[in-house]
């Protein structure tokens, strides 16, 4: 019923269409400014700007949930909308192939971030070697290119699949501790991993891998500026569209599997272990599959650096880059591809903005990070508790039938 | 050099890394028995108090005060535990306190990110930090020979040092009011605040306790190795931890056996298995996963069942 009453309130028709296109396009040159502009005063501005209408929508609740309403109505135009939107990125950085490439990075980190959530956020799995799952996927893809000459579809492929094999190595420690105990089992893998890389011959040692090929696909060099016929984009382009898309694929799966039966079986882990078992749920399997399938996804984001960059070392996947994702899933609100998002954005992309501070970047960084989880632990789009009303609905046809066969066969 | 000459040796050695992650160890498990969080932070006041030692060596170097040499090093060794647990103190109300009660992730991001903000803010205050920093030699060098068995003086004070350091702890946790008050909150809280044991206060002890003795770990350090980085607390964190849950979290006694324990590890491992030096700790790591899985509640934790 509640969606019934918003849908009442939200401006209807053309209104909140070029409602909706307005406030994407708003928030979008807000955004671009940012990166256009060589100076930080424009961030100092949005910054302003976010904090006074986060002030005025907690004042004003009707007009925030009109708003939110509007969006929700015209949903379609609002996802075409953003599609085109993220299309034009390139055209706008045109001039700034750096500010491109930090894009692209923060892609691969929301890649990565999409994964450690279903281990983290949905089913409450503390995973602090996510770097280390990483350095699987990279030095997998970096080396089968290298020596073998592998495709990137394949190199790519076998990233997520050999760092979801490896993760199976942890199997044991995952299911058998929780808590402060499994966040010093990742750590203690996660620090294990980099000292061996670090002291292995094959992996390169501290120098790394060098001369990694660049992305290929099937005779399409990723390293040419995209000709597009009436415009040369920078060579960036290709990766950036090639990142978007994995990220629909990865997001829209991520989202497929909150909604279905796993992501209900994995909330169940997440709040309450003995509880589920008792119910009949396989924790271990569940567990297990799920913080495989997360690593995958962690691997694979992996493996497309390596290809991208074409030089993958030790230093690439330190604790602290674990450090980064976990902060990322926490701070944007667990269990929650939006949140990701926009983690990733302040996380990834805004320090690298506070370039101008440099030096103090991290010690801020350290602060924001202490500051932002005291005054506002749920993260900044805390999850929403699923409906089960709207879960029941959504499964209400498959519940009959699955009466029905049973009534039949009684019968 | 005969391999039981080897065991010696490597025994001494051992001994000797495991006392220094044993004073870092034993801060974590203070604080998880009072405030019920893993700080992990507290490798970066074992780096602090190395840092902190530095500084006061400098001023002592500019006014001339470096002729009595054992003079120097126990106020080089107070001061640096007096400011370090003065920083702790305050960065435990600021950002410890506020999250014991949080859900675990919580705390464990907030301590890092304390431990980052650290970390950098020595990096960026401390006169070209990024740069590994030469710690004076104050202690006697040379050695002692029994046999095939080498034993620098260095280490046997730094070793000396270490029981001393633990003695005095224990002393304070078993024997004093204030050390009576740590062990009531560490197991109720809410029944010792009820007794009239003021909370606030005892948190600062322990966290004044914890990041004392993370001092005089990490001015240990620096003696033993020359040198000291602003990174170094990083690894040290995770090692004070591993070495405080493999001899059971919350049991001072643990800790000790723990940090003793990872010292020998790292030392057998390095003398014994091929390419050992690089990988000790990769062994290290190993073991302590292993004892995660088979045993969580260390070698002298007690058994805690969960409660459905």
């Amino acid at each position: 019923m509640a969606n019934n009453q918003h849908e009442k309130e939200a401006f209807r028709g053309t209104g909140g269409l070029l409602l909706t296109l307005g406030i994407e396009l708003v928030l979008y040159a807000l955004i671009m400014a940012i990166f256009l502009d060589h100076g930080g005063t424009t961030l100092i501005i949005d910054v302003i700007l976010a904090a006074a209408a986060i002030v005025y929508f907690k004042r004003n609740h009707a007009l925030a949930d009109k708003i939110s309403a509007t969006l929700a109505a015209n949903r379609k135009a609002a996802w075409i909308g953003v599609i085109v939107l993220l299309l034009a990125v390139p055209f706008v950085l045109q001039a700034s192939a750096y500010w491109l490439f930090i894009v692209i990075t923060a892609g691969l980190f929301m890649m990565a971030c999409l994964g450690l959530n279903i281990q983290l956020g949905s089913t409450g799995m503390m995973n602090l070697a996510g770097a280390a799952f990483q350095a699987f996927g990279a030095y997998t893809a970096g080396l089968l290119a290298l020596n073998y000459g592998l495709p990137t579809w394949l190199t790519l492929l076998a990233g997520a699949l050999v760092t979801g094999l490896f993760s199976i190595l942890l199997f044991i420690p995952v299911l058998k501790t929780k808590g402060h105990y499994l966040a010093l089992v990742t750590i203690a893998f996660q620090f294990m991993v980099v000292i061996l890389v670090e002291n292995m011959e094959w992996t390169g040692g501290p120098q790394g891998l060098k001369n990694i090929p660049l992305m290929n696909f099937f005779g399409y060099s990723f390293n040419e500026p995209l000709n597009l016929g009436f415009i040369t984009l920078h060579k960036y382009a290709n990766y950036y569209y090639f990142t978007l898309l994995l990220l629909f694929a990865l997001g829209i799966a991520a989202h497929r599997i909150y909604h279905s039966w796993v992501g209900v079986t994995a909330a169940t882990i997440r709040d309450d272990e003995v509880a589920a078992q008792t119910n009949g749920v396989q924790v271990n399997k569940w567990k297990l599959t799920l913080f495989v399938l997360g690593n995958c996804f962690i691997g694979l984001s992996g493996a497309f650096y390596s290809h991208m960059v074409g030089f993958i070392s030790p230093p690439n996947f330190a604790f602290d880059k674990s450090l980064v994702m976990v902060s990322i899933v926490i701070l944007g609100g667990m269990d929650n591809v939006l949140g990701i998002i926009l983690g990733a954005f302040l996380l990834i992309i805004l320090p690298e903005k506070l370039r101008f501070i440099q030096d103090y970047r991290f010690m801020i960084y350290g602060i924001v990070l202490i500051v932002m989880l005291i005054f506002q632990p749920r993260g900044l789009l805390p999850f929403v508790p699923r409906s089960y009303a709207e879960l029941i609905q959504r499964y209400r046809h498959k519940l009959l039938q699955g009466k029905k066969a049973q009534g039949g066969q009684e019968a | 050099m005969s391999v039981l000459d080897m065991i010696i040796q490597q025994s001494i050695n051992g001994l000797m890394l495991g006392i220094m992650y044993s004073l870092v160890a034993v801060g974590f498990t203070l604080y998880f028995g009072v405030l019920n969080v893993i700080n992990f932070s507290h490798g970066d006041f074992f780096m602090l108090g190395g840092f902190m030692a530095l500084i006061l060596y400098g001023i002592a170097d500019t006014l001339g005060w470096t002729q009595n040499v054992p003079l120097l090093i126990i106020y080089l060794f107070l001061g640096s535990m007096i400011l370090t647990a003065l920083i702790a103190i305050i960065t435990a109300r600021i950002c410890v306190k506020p999250v014991s009660k949080a859900p675990m992730l919580i705390s464990l991001l907030v301590t890092l990110g304390l431990g980052i903000a650290i970390r950098e803010a020595v990096r960026v205050f401390y006169p070209r930090g990024s740069d590994p920093k030469g710690f004076p030699t104050l202690l006697p060098q040379g050695s002692l020979s029994i046999g095939n068995i080498v034993i620098r003086y260095e280490n046997v004070i730094i070793f000396v040092l270490g029981v001393l350091v633990i003695v005095v702890v224990n002393y304070l946790i078993t024997k004093t009011k204030m050390g009576m008050a740590i062990r009531a909150v560490a197991q109720d809280g809410e029944a010792a605040m009820m007794m009239g044991v003021d909370l606030d206060r005892t948190i600062d002890i322990t966290f004044l306790i914890g990041a004392a003795v993370a001092a005089v770990a990490g001015i240990m350090n620096g003696f033993y190795y020359g040198q000291i980085m602003f990174n170094m607390g990083a690894m040290m964190g995770v090692i004070g931890f591993s070495a405080s849950v493999i001899g059971g979290l919350g049991n001072v006694y643990g800790a000790i056996v723990g940090g003793i324990l990872f010292g020998l590890l790292e030392t057998f491992a390095a003398a014994t298995l091929p390419m050992g030096a690089e990988n000790k700790r990769v062994f290290a790591f190993f073991i302590v996963i292993l004892f995660l899985v088979f045993k969580p509640t260390g070698i002298l934790g007690e058994k805690v069942y969960e409660r459905v």
